[in-house]
């Protein structure tokens, strides 16, 4: 991997990207933890992933041990979404609400 | 009596009457208060009042529902609690009341366990110090100059000072078994996809997993019966039947652990300061004096662990933590904003702490346009290898052995070498982080106290799905002790 040259305009790129509003302390602070952080994983460039899957999810052994305990081959199940009736609930914790419902800036403004 | 009686005994203590959890719970909340450890963040005393007389009401009709019956435990504030502050350590979520029970919760309940209340922990779980807060330091229940370790510093601390016979906390890389053993105590990261996250707070969702942490294996058996089964909220949650086997290991002989073997890299020894590999080698030693068989194993990768692990950790922590928007929940700027976009900015950038700001960033830098093959896709390749270490060295043996920590309890006087240098105090989670890149379980056993008068331990690694070999070993181990 090509060394990623940190610097302040990158630091600030990344904190837009990730909705955060740094101080200038906060982003002198994190350009040198990001240059530690990233000079620090460069060391994977040594390992050879040519031919290597990647792993995003680490269930490997699933399929051997489901039917070992099971009897019956393993088939994962499907996230469904259920209907939540608390809505008074959940609004009880807006930070702004407004007749049942969330209360926030305008996004289209009115012509 | 909850200081120096385990679960196990508690609850034989319970049922034949020579205590009740009224008198437990009492005895608990007298110490949580005149301890000053900063584990509670919200004590939860008529609740638990309510609960100890509804569980001893109960045994008197001589129902007795599960082994936690009447035992007073704490939750990691990372656990979702129907209508009981929730704050992942975090002044994001000071005030925050879920409106629904997380599985966890639910599961103790129903187990008729009794809840004192939510302990603390590195902010959203982010840390290895339980200086990541702004909740303040958690101190160390042995010795009060030293920290817990974290992230699950307070589970630790609740435990150990006997303000409750159990606590969960979670591990994403190490978070149950650093702070089981700075503190002396015995804990289970369960395998990946083992028990319902449905109501844990998310950092990496592919590496968290709740973890129960007691005073012994036998604890860990009976938790696990309660919190184990099946749950179709969490979709990565294999559908395994509830791990009862508190019956077995009643019964079980030491003999069981003659025949198994025992994998050791011993270049993880040569890692750690001398006090940890002096007890290392102490333990390595008893392990043969009782017949165990050991055999030396090769895990090339996990050298990689660190890195692999704060390029993914991080990738994920910066997804799952977009939530906090500061419209639907939580903290929200008292600035009136002329934009949405600035609402988003600066109500996250108000209430999160600077630990998990730089893991945000770190992570939407791996995840960004450009660089996600060359960070998050290369970290997830080598996370592969080292999965694959773990295969391969299992082949040839039951278990693996390893240090949990390089060092013994951090002195609280030197916290501020991890401010300094964030790399430091990644690096104390070498030998924690490869479990839940591989999805494996390990039990963390406390072993003898070190020369500075702080316990030593380390961690037996098991196959995946294998958490009762695990525990077998666990309780075999703890009686020989």
């Amino acid at each position: 991997m090509p060394a990623i040259k940190v610097n302040e305009q990158l630091v600030k790129h990344v904190a837009m990207l990730a909705k955060l509003n740094l101080s200038s302390n906060e982003v002198a602070k994190f350009e040198v933890y990001m240059k530690q952080i990233l000079g620090y994983v460069e060391s994977l460039d040594k390992v050879n992933t040519a031919d290597v899957e990647p792993l995003f999810s680490p269930i490997m052994d699933v399929e051997n041990f489901y039917m070992e305990e099971k009897g019956s081959e393993f088939t994962s199940h499907e996230d469904v979404v259920k209907a939540f009736e608390q809505t008074a609930s959940i609004l009880r914790n807006a930070p702004k609400r407004e007749e049942g419902q969330y209360k926030i800036k305008a996004i289209i403004e009115e012509q | 009596m909850l200081k120096n009686n385990d679960i196990y005994s508690l609850h034989k203590m319970l049922k034949c009457k020579k205590v009740s959890s009224l008198e437990l719970t009492q005895e608990a909340l007298k110490t949580l208060k005149t301890v000053e450890d900063n584990a509670f963040i919200t004590v939860t005393e008529d609740l638990a009042i309510d609960e100890a007389t509804k569980a001893d009401r109960l045994l008197a009709e001589n129902h007795c529902h599960s082994f936690l019956h009447g035992i007073p435990y704490s939750l990691k504030d990372l656990f979702i609690t129907e209508n009981i502050r929730t704050t992942a350590g975090s002044k994001y979520l000071l005030n925050y009341i879920p409106p629904y029970q997380g599985q966890i919760a639910h599961q103790l309940k129903k187990s008729h366990a009794v809840l004192l209340g939510k302990v603390g922990c590195d902010e959203f779980g982010m840390g290895s110090t339980n200086k990541n807060t702004p909740f303040g330091h958690i101190v160390n229940p042995v010795n009060k100059e030293f920290s817990t370790g974290g992230s699950s510093g307070g589970s630790a601390a609740s435990v150990g000072t006997g303000a409750c016979a159990f606590s969960m906390g979670t591990d994403t890389g190490g978070s149950i078994r650093l702070p089981a053993n700075f503190c002396g105590l015995t804990a289970l990261k369960p395998s990946y996809g083992r028990i319902s996250r449905y109501g844990q707070i998310a950092y990496g969702s592919s590496l968290d997993q709740a973890s129960p942490i007691a005073k012994t294996a036998m604890d860990i058996a009976c938790i696990l019966e309660e919190i184990t089964g099946h749950d179709d909220r969490d979709a990565s949650q294999v559908p395994l039947k509830p791990l009862k086997l508190v019956e077995e290991l009643e019964k079980i002989n030491v003999a069981w652990l003659k025949n198994k073997t025992i994998g050791i890299d011993y270049s993880f020894l040569d890692q750690c300061n001398p006090l940890v590999k002096k007890a290392l080698e102490n333990a390595i030693k008893k392990m043969k004096g009782h017949g165990i068989n050991l055999k030396e194993i090769a895990l090339p990768h996990l050298q990689y662990s660190v890195a692999v692990y704060y390029l993914i950790a991080t990738s994920e922590a910066s997804a799952n933590l977009a939530r906090y928007d500061g419209l639907h929940f939580g903290h929200q700027t008292n600035f009136d904003q002329p934009t949405l976009e600035q609402t988003y900015t600066f109500s996250r950038s108000e209430g999160l702490h600077e630990e998990v700001k730089k893991r945000i960033m770190l992570g939407t830098f791996a995840l960004s346009s450009g660089f996600s093959d060359q960070f998050f896709t290369k970290a997830a390749k080598v996370r592969r290898l080292i999965a694959d270490d773990f295969l391969k060295a299992f082949k040839d043996c039951d278990f693996i052995f390893s240090p949990v920590c390089v060092s013994t309890a951090f002195p609280l006087k030197s916290m501020e070498q991890f401010e300094k240098d964030s790399l430091k105090e990644y690096m104390n989670d070498l030998y924690t982080i490869p479990v839940n890149l591989a999805g494996l379980p390990a039990l963390a056993l406390p072993f003898e106290f070190a020369e500075n008068s702080m316990p030593t331990g380390f961690q037996l690694i098991g196959k995946q799905f294998r958490d009762d070999d695990l525990l077998r070993m666990g309780v075999c181990w703890q009686k020989l002790s």
